[in-house]
């Protein structure tokens, strides 16, 4: 029994964290690194949630998307031919196979669960009952159906799960600025709608909870930069995707100066919710003149990282880290107030390995 | 002409290809070569798929190192084994290629046609089979108005009609319009259905012209 825990916890439980460190690396920094007083922001922020039920229904449907995300992980590890030998799972019987399944689908919704309960115990110190069984029935419902699925995509009796979220195909025209986009909306449908939402929700936290003494653009700058660059993953996707489907795109009669212009647009396409969002911070955390500073700050950070993965081939562990001290340095000159000057800088930086990489990148 | 002078790629420190000079005359140039012996990366090189050292010239006018855009402009190229999104559908392919391009979209959907693909036009990319991705690929690279049209192994995974077409496209391109074509295959080609004005060995990591 220990052996197959084991297994089960190597090969898919330990990847799934390492696949998605960066993620969690990034929440750890927002929840835990940027409130001043850690404690007093997370129990102000459980006790909202526990005292309406439109909060919960919130956290509920994001604790949902994330449920989706490890399902179709789980799923397709279970599907994938060099795990083949986990099959043999099933001769155990269904029972067992759904207990075993149950401790995968347990390790990896684990950081909800952790969450589930902290938000228990504060329900419980305001006496909200009713929240603490909605919160218990939803987790266990979770935990418990999923394994049913594992347990079917183990016996092969089970295709592949179709969740239905915008299962319509991006009618868009197709040029290089929108194919990569389209990939992404017709492939990485989860990872779109999980982004968007996690920086969405990011904003309009900033803007209910942030309270400003005076004018200054920087709290708002530095919240869509996070908003921005919670989309890095996103960027990581398209440059894969152009290494494999639009090297063909090179024999195109295109100067670089128009390339690096197919790139800006498919970036603002890409913030294009993050930059509408954000005017609901209008006019309290910034003036009208200053937006052009926010719009460029956000779209030259994706420049910068799409440009740096033309710069070899960079693994998504290494790109997390770069990330993570970009993010760092831009946060840390926010603070000297540099104002528009600072996206310029990014622009021209990102404009430069571009001129100087884009031709010499070559698939590793 | 394509004029290829001191050309090198190297991968980390390995040499693919080591090319003194080359002058390669307009007209259908076959190039024959044992599997990996370059030839492939020569007909990337030229469509400017792969950075490497030295320089491409075309006609005496166009430097792939100095004037790389016009360069491009002149040359289209089709894969071995051409990969495209899945989600695009033909009509979006052929959209693009003739946007980029400058080609008539009409030509390439005629093209289509006597390649008997037409009816799929529409239809995702993922729905195709590999032999219709090689018979787009081969019309894409007709898209335009190019000098030179580069074919990797364009008759692979194709059936005999389809090599019948292929070989009276090219025919018909170098004859009305002086396009020329640098061919690489391992099939035989029939005499009667196209000839080659030159051809080529990729050998020993480098190209030389067979008199």
């Amino acid at each position: 029994m220990k052996t197959t825990l084991s297994i089960l916890q190597k090969v898919i439980v330990n990847h799934f964290y390492k696949l998605n460190a960066g993620l969690f690396m990034f929440l750890f920094y927002v929840l835990f690194g940027l409130p001043q007083n850690v404690g007093g922001f997370h129990i102000a922020i459980a006790t909202l949630i526990v005292q309406s039920q439109l909060s919960l229904l919130i956290v509920f449907a994001s604790w949902l998307l994330y449920n989706l995300k490890c399902i179709d992980y789980v799923t397709k590890q279970l599907q994938a031919p060099q795990q083949q030998f986990l099959t043999c799972i099933q001769h155990l019987g269904r029972k067992q196979s759904f207990w075993y399944l149950s401790f995968v689908q347990f390790a990896v919704y684990l950081p909800i669960t952790a969450y589930a309960i902290f938000l228990i115990i504060i329900a419980f110190q305001h006496e909200a009952y009713l929240i603490i069984a909605e919160l218990l029935g939803f987790v266990l419902l979770m935990l418990l159906t999923a394994p049913v699925l594992y347990v079917k995509t183990l016996e092969r009796s089970f295709r592949e799960p179709q969740f239905g979220l915008f299962n319509s195909s991006l009618r868009i025209p197709k040029t290089l600025s929108t194919i990569p986009l389209a990939y992404i909306w017709n492939n990485r449908k989860q990872m779109l709608f999980i982004t968007k939402l996690f920086s969405l929700l990011l904003l309009f936290l900033f803007i209910k909870t942030f309270e400003a003494d005076h004018y200054d653009i920087r709290p708002v700058l530095f919240c869509f930069l996070l908003s921005a660059i919670s989309n890095c993953t996103i960027v990581f996707e398209i440059r894969n995707f152009e290494k494999d489907y639009l090297q063909l795109s090179k024999n195109f009669p295109f100067s670089r100066l128009r390339r690096f212009m197919h790139v800006i647009i498919m970036y603002v396409l890409l913030l294009l919710p993050e930059l509408i969002f954000v005017w609901k911070a209008w006019p309290v955390f910034f003036h009208s003149a200053d937006y052009i500073q926010l719009a460029l700050s956000a779209v030259s950070l994706l420049l910068l990282l799409h440009t740096i993965l033309l710069t070899g081939n960079i693994t998504m562990d290494e790109f997390i880290k770069i990330v993570f001290a970009v993010a760092m340095s831009l946060f840390f000159i926010i603070l000297y107030n540099p104002g528009i000057s600072l996206p310029i800088f990014i622009l021209l930086i990102s404009f430069a390995l571009f001129y100087s990489y884009y031709y010499e990148f070559e698939k590793g | 002409m394509l004029q290829l002078k001191q050309v090198k790629k190297e991968y980390i420190t390995t040499t693919v290809l080591s090319i003194d000079e080359l002058t390669i005359e307009n007209g259908i140039v076959l190039l024959q070569g044992e599997n990996g012996s370059g030839k492939t990366t020569l007909l990337k090189m030229i469509a400017g798929l792969l950075s490497f050292e030295g320089d491409i010239i075309l006609n005496n006018a166009f430097s792939i190192e100095k004037q790389r855009t016009a360069f491009i402009r002149n040359i289209n190229y089709a894969e071995t084994e051409p990969l495209y999104p899945g989600f695009l559908t033909g009509k979006e392919l052929v959209k693009l290629f003739c946007y980029a391009k400058q080609g008539s979209i009409a030509n390439v959907e005629l093209m289509l046609q006597q390649l008997h693909i037409y009816d799929v036009y529409k239809k995702s990319i993922s729905t195709y089979s590999s032999g219709m991705i090689k018979k787009l690929s081969v019309a894409l690279a007709f898209a335009g108005t190019p000098q030179w049209i580069l074919l990797d192994e364009p008759l692979i995974t194709a059936d005999q009609n389809a090599i019948d077409t292929i070989c009276a496209m090219i025919k018909e391109k170098h004859e009305k319009e002086k396009i020329s074509f640098l061919i690489t295959s391992h099939q035989h080609f029939n005499n009667s259905k196209l000839s080659f004005t030159g051809r080529l060995l990729a050998h020993n990591h480098t190209i030389t012209i067979v008199e």
